[in-house]
């Protein structure tokens, strides 16, 4: 009887015997010479097959069985590093890799990511900051998100311009997070390059669809942008000037291996020599015309880490840049006077504080409270004076006009990893939205020998107050060696004038491994957005109009489906084809006619509601190792839109294409370094057309006329970018590293199209034509970079 | 020092190309859109002859003219449930002439159909629009030979009303000024009544002005005869605005007219300074729609406007068909 007692008790406690011997490793994933945490990089179980990845601090944790581990821990550009345990409790296990910079031979292997042939996670690329500081610029000026859209299912406004076009989504449909942080306009000189540092960043991914749970708000696409800490160990630098701007960048310990800080300012220097190049102040012979104009951006990103313990950490992040541009004309004739000055300033601020802690080995946190503002501002004086008594005038003008958007945000985010086949994430988040359209004062005061005139007046929208708060739950989950799902759920509301829209939003992602090599995948996501970007359909500027939606204006839904083949070939290049479809609901475009330049008040009645969709195929090939990388992009695809509610029509209520539709896009971007102090680089970029609207037909009476939205197609867009870096080391017995870039932008001087008017044929008796402006045409740069 | 010259021309070439914008005509290589009926046709209720204007369009890219109607179609305009009658065309006024039938009522239908060998059948159809209320503001006027002369007035105001809110048409109000002598714009608002905004401040107001203000020294005959008499000695002004009925509220519209104080009429015979007629036409929506069209076409030259579609109701073809009606007011304003 004692016997059968026993053998009952072991048997029912033999399960708490099975749970008892697994153990959590947790720790983070550090670069060996900063101490820099690593954001996905792979960590996985050799024995029982098992992986999983860190996460955007570095953070990682996995269940293993008691007794002999083998951990192998790798990041691309790094050497992977193998470590066995013996466990026998939760073991806390901080790994450091060397970089393949560093390291003389350099044996490393691919990673198997969580965005490749193993990972649940599809329609997401991360793009390595080393690779993208390689790629050709305009200036030699890196720009993260020029990279971006040389990526398949990405494309760019236009010739020049950094707005983001994501799967047939709008610009303003892009979820672009500093550090967890949204922010409204990514873009310096109107465009021509975007507030990312380079040298400030280390980690981009970008995800075009099946966001995880705890991204939302936005239609197209989250672009996950995560700063530097700094170097724990040493301290060191970049300075960088190139022929538009220059920058520095300082990093090091405060208190080593505490407390970090990184700093990285940019600002243009070229506005210095423009007045050479254009309209000098000193005015020619006999012109009473003096002009000025000038432009210029600075920005600074700020960041300081502090290491309480292993399982508390606190960090600090700041960016702030404005863009800021003039013009100052006079006219001085006998008695008369007239001066004119215009300013547009126009930037953002964004600071954060972001809490982690570890409260448990499966249970990771991290808490952000933070503020972004992004504002608009044109300032416009004229003065006018004629002492002539027949034709006496002495008047003043004086115009502000504001745009703002800010918002308060607190979020508290979860990592729990219960048990190894469960990776799962929740939380909350809250935003306290505060939207300033427009609001513009006057004051105008003019005298002349009938009248007297004066305006002292302020006139525009009032502000609005918004509230939207989410709460998301998500599961990676692992079914079966071969079958992985990421199931997850978010459920979010909004609140502006009394009117609350609430939404809950599913999100499902399926991989099933095929073979080692070979997977699939498919995913499919509801997501609704709550604000707009009101902005002309010709062009991006950073006056566009943040706005929510309101009582009349409802929230845009979608829904997207995905499905794709995943293959790595033999650890050296990562194939994938992806096709998706896609549609928007509740999009907003601007009525026939329409103008943001004078609008004032009542924006609603200025744009239309309507539905469009986009389907398409993109086929990926890249190689992230070795001294050839680079990757292979084709895309395939048709956006459309249909505005046919009543009151609501806009091309009579007919399908036409989206301003961004462009069937095909192909982009080849090579990197090469044959030697260690020289690397090359080539980028080539083919593209459709951008649509656009040309008045076709003249009627009897000389006035030509639109009959169709839309309804001409650009010449097709192709230019190829070259660079060469030369990395010098510094003489023996000092430190520093002196890189010298030259690159050329556009190498065959293609004249690609900015916009096309109807114009006229002057070499051809000034016949009706059609006419091109482009913007670039082949630029050679050259800038310099000393690391200390 | 060959390195340092080879940096220079880099730098040199980048400036010097950054600054540089290039332009360049190109090949269209786009659909050829095939040219299309073009009818223009505002039947004025009040006349007693229409005129219908068919023509054709051509490519932005053909050089070819295309000003003149196409005298070899053939038009026709059924009125109610009668018969289509053939147009005969006016070589003065390079159009096809119609002649109004008697006792037109609310709500009557007149159906157009064009017909050319080289385009297929044009057809449109439009109906009589609703009548509005319209009222003067004042006790101190008469009537005379049809048009309503105030005695001792500055200004006045006139009110416009809709008695069906659902079904009310556009409205267009032109205002034509004229005097013997030079005069300043005299001030024309239209209110939002009763809450004071004006109507081409309100933000949801759909009004434009159709036409930018005319300033001429000879009067045109077709728009103005306050006096019976043609004459060129008369200075003029016109302008006309015109706005949907979306815009009327609980309220009617009210529109002032107010002589300017500093005003002098030495040399006026009649001892009354500026004469003013207020045609307020009545129009189906779709004019409105046709006009703001233009108008948009006309004004969005800023590269930030959305392009505007002309706005047609002309099936197989391009341009507009629609019937208006008038109310005529006419006064003097006086010193």
């Amino acid at each position: 009887m004692k016997t059968i007692n026993s053998l009952l008790l072991l048997l029912l406690l033999c399960p708490m015997f099975l749970f008892a011997q697994k153990y959590t490793v947790r720790g983070y994933v550090m670069d060996a010479s900063s101490s820099e945490t690593m954001i996905s990089a792979t960590v996985y179980d050799e024995i029982n097959q098992r992986g999983t990845a860190t996460n955007p601090y570095g953070f990682y944790t996995i269940t293993l069985p008691k007794g002999e581990n083998r951990l192998r821990f790798s990041y691309v550009g790094y050497s992977t590093r193998t470590i066995l345990l013996n466990l026998t409790s939760d073991t806390v296990l901080n790994v450091k890799l060397l970089s393949s910079n560093v390291l003389d031979e350099v044996e490393v292997v691919s990673q198997r990511s969580q965005m490749g042939v193993e990972g649940s996670q599809m329609s997401a690329i991360e793009v390595p900051i080393q690779f993208i500081k390689g790629i050709p610029a305009i200036g030699g000026e890196i720009d993260i998100v020029k990279a971006l859209q040389l990526l398949p299912g990405v494309q760019s406004g236009g010739e020049g311009q950094t707005g983001l076009y994501v799967r047939g989504g709008g610009p303003d449909e892009n979820l672009i997070l500093l550090d967890g942080v949204p922010l409204y306009n990514i873009n310096h000189m109107g465009g021509m390059f975007s507030v990312f540092n380079a040298d400030a960043i280390k980690n981009v991914t970008l995800y075009k669809g099946n966001f995880p749970s705890r991204f939302g708000g936005r239609l197209s696409s989250v672009i996950d942008v995560r700063q530097k800490d700094g170097d724990a160990q040493n301290y060191h630098g970049a300075l960088t000037i190139g022929l538009l701007s220059a920058k520095l960048n300082v990093e090091g310990p405060i208190w080593k291996d505490h407390t970090t800080f990184n700093v990285s300012a940019r600002r243009t220097h070229f506005d210095w020599f423009i007045p050479i190049f254009y309209g000098v102040g000193t005015p020619t012979v006999g012109s009473p015309l003096r002009e000025y104009m000038g432009y210029s951006f600075w920005d600074v990103n700020a960041k300081v880490s502090h290491k309480f313990s292993d399982t508390d950490r606190l960090s600090a992040s700041f960016y702030m840049g404005d863009d800021y541009m003039y013009s100052n004309v006079t006219e001085k004739l006998d008695t008369y006077t007239a001066k004119s000055k215009k300013n547009w300033t126009w930037g953002n601020l964004v600071s954060s504080l972001n809490w982690t802690h570890v409260y448990s080995p499966q249970l990771f946190s991290n808490a952000i409270v933070s503020y972004t503002r992004y504002r608009f501002r044109l300032g416009v004086k004229m003065d006018e004076k004629n002492t002539n008594p027949n034709d006496y005038v002495d008047s003043h003008y004086d115009m502000d006009y504001n745009s703002n958007i800010e918002d308060i945000t607190a979020q508290y985010n979860f990592d729990y990893k219960p048990h190894h086949a469960h990776d799962i994430k929740f939380g909350a988040q809250y935003t306290f939205h505060i939207f300033k359209p427009t609001v513009t004062s006057i004051y105008q005061q003019a005298f002349d020998t009938l009248t007297t005139n004066s305006m002292d007046t302020t006139y525009g929208d009032t502000p609005t107050y918004t509230h939207e708060a989410a709460l998301y739950v998500e599961d990676n989950w692992d079914i079966h060696r071969r079958l992985r799902m990421n199931i997850g759920l978010r459920g979010s509301i909004y609140s502006v004038a009394g009117k609350v829209y609430p939404s809950l939003e599913p999100r499902v992602g399926l991989r099933i491994l095929l073979m080692d090599d070979l997977s699939f995948k498919a995913s499919y996501q509801y997501v609704t957005q709550y604000l707009h970007l009101l902005s002309s359909s010709n062009v991006t500027l950073p006056i566009d109009l943040w706005v929510p939606v309101t009582a009349n204006i409802p929230p845009m839904h979608s829904h997207q489906v995905a499905g794709g083949f995943f293959y790595n070939l033999m650890d050296l290049v990562d194939f994938s084809v992806e096709g998706y479809y896609k549609t928007m609901d509740n999009v907003l475009e601007y009525k026939d006619g329409a103008s943001f330049v004078s609008s004032t008040t009542g924006w609603e009645e200025k744009v239309n509601v309507g539905r469009g969709w986009s389907y398409g195929v993109e086929f990926l090939a890249q190689r992230t190792i070795g001294k050839f990388t680079g990757w292979v992009g084709y895309t395939w695809s048709k956006t459309e839109r249909k505005f046919d509610r009543k009151g609501m029509e806009i091309n009579k209520g007919e399908v036409f294409p989206a301003r961004y539709d462009r069937t095909h896009d192909l982009s080849l971007t090579l990197q090469y370094r044959p030697i260690k102090l020289i690397d090359l680089s080539a980028t080539f970029i083919y593209g459709t057309g951008a649509c656009g609207t040309l008045a076709t037909q003249i009627a009897p009476n000389g006035e030509s006329f639109i009959t169709k939205r839309y309804n001409y197609r650009m010449p097709d867009y192709h230019r190829l970018d070259l660079g060469i870096n030369f990395h010098f080391d510094r003489p023996k017995g000092r430190q520093g590293e002196h890189l010298l870039n030259i690159s050329v932008y556009n190498a065959y001087n293609h004249q690609n199209p900015y916009y096309v008017y109807v114009g006229v044929d002057s070499d051809n008796s000034d016949k009706p034509a059609l006419c091109q402006v482009s913007l670039f045409p082949i630029l050679p740069s050259i800038s310099y970079t000393f690391k200390f | 020092m060959k390195r340092l010259y080879f940096l220079l021309f880099i730098v040199v070439v980048f400036f010097v190309s950054l600054c540089m914008s290039c332009q360049k005509v190109i090949e269209y290589e786009g659909k050829i859109t095939e040219s299309m009926l073009y009818v223009e046709a505002l039947l004025n209720v009040e006349r007693d002859t229409q005129y219908v204007f068919v023509g054709k369009t051509k490519f932005f890219l053909d050089e070819s003219n295309n000003e003149r109607a196409l005298r070899d179609a053939e038009c026709f305009i059924q009125y109610k449930d009668g018969n289509y009658q053939k147009l005969g065309f006016s070589d003065k006024w390079d159009k096809f002439y119609y002649v109004t039938p008697d006792s037109i009522c609310v709500g009557d239908t007149f159906r157009l159909m064009v017909a050319h060998p080289d385009f297929d059948t044009v057809r449109a159809f439009a109906t009589v629009p609703t009548l509005l209320d319209i009222f003067v503001d004042t006790v101190n006027y008469e009537i005379i030979d049809m048009g309503v002369h105030l005695k001792e007035s500055k200004e006045v105001s006139v009110y416009i009303d809709s008695p069906l809110r659902e079904e009310t048409p556009s409205v267009g109000v032109s205002i034509h000024f004229m005097s013997l002598i030079e005069f300043p714009y005299p001030e024309t608002d239209m209110w939002d009544n009763p809450t004071g905004r004006t109507l081409l401040d309100t933000a949801s107001s759909s009004a434009f002005w159709c036409t930018d203000p005319i300033i001429a020294d000879n009067s045109f005959e077709k728009y103005f005869n306050l006096t019976g008499e043609f004459s060129d000695k008369y200075k003029y002004r016109y302008h006309e605005i015109l706005f949907t009925t979306d815009d009327f509220s609980s309220w009617p519209y009210k529109l002032d007219v107010i002589l300017p104080n500093n005003l002098t009429a030495a040399n006026d015979p009649r001892d009354e300074a500026i004469g003013v007629r207020l045609n307020i036409g009545m129009y189906a929506n779709d004019y409105y729609s046709y006009l703001r069209s233009k108008y948009d076409n006309d004004h969005n030259q800023n590269m930030f406007a959305e392009p505007a579609q002309l706005y047609s109701n002309i099936e197989n073809g391009v341009g507009f068909f629609g019937i208006k009606k008038e109310f005529k007011l006419e006064f003097w304003l006086k010193r």
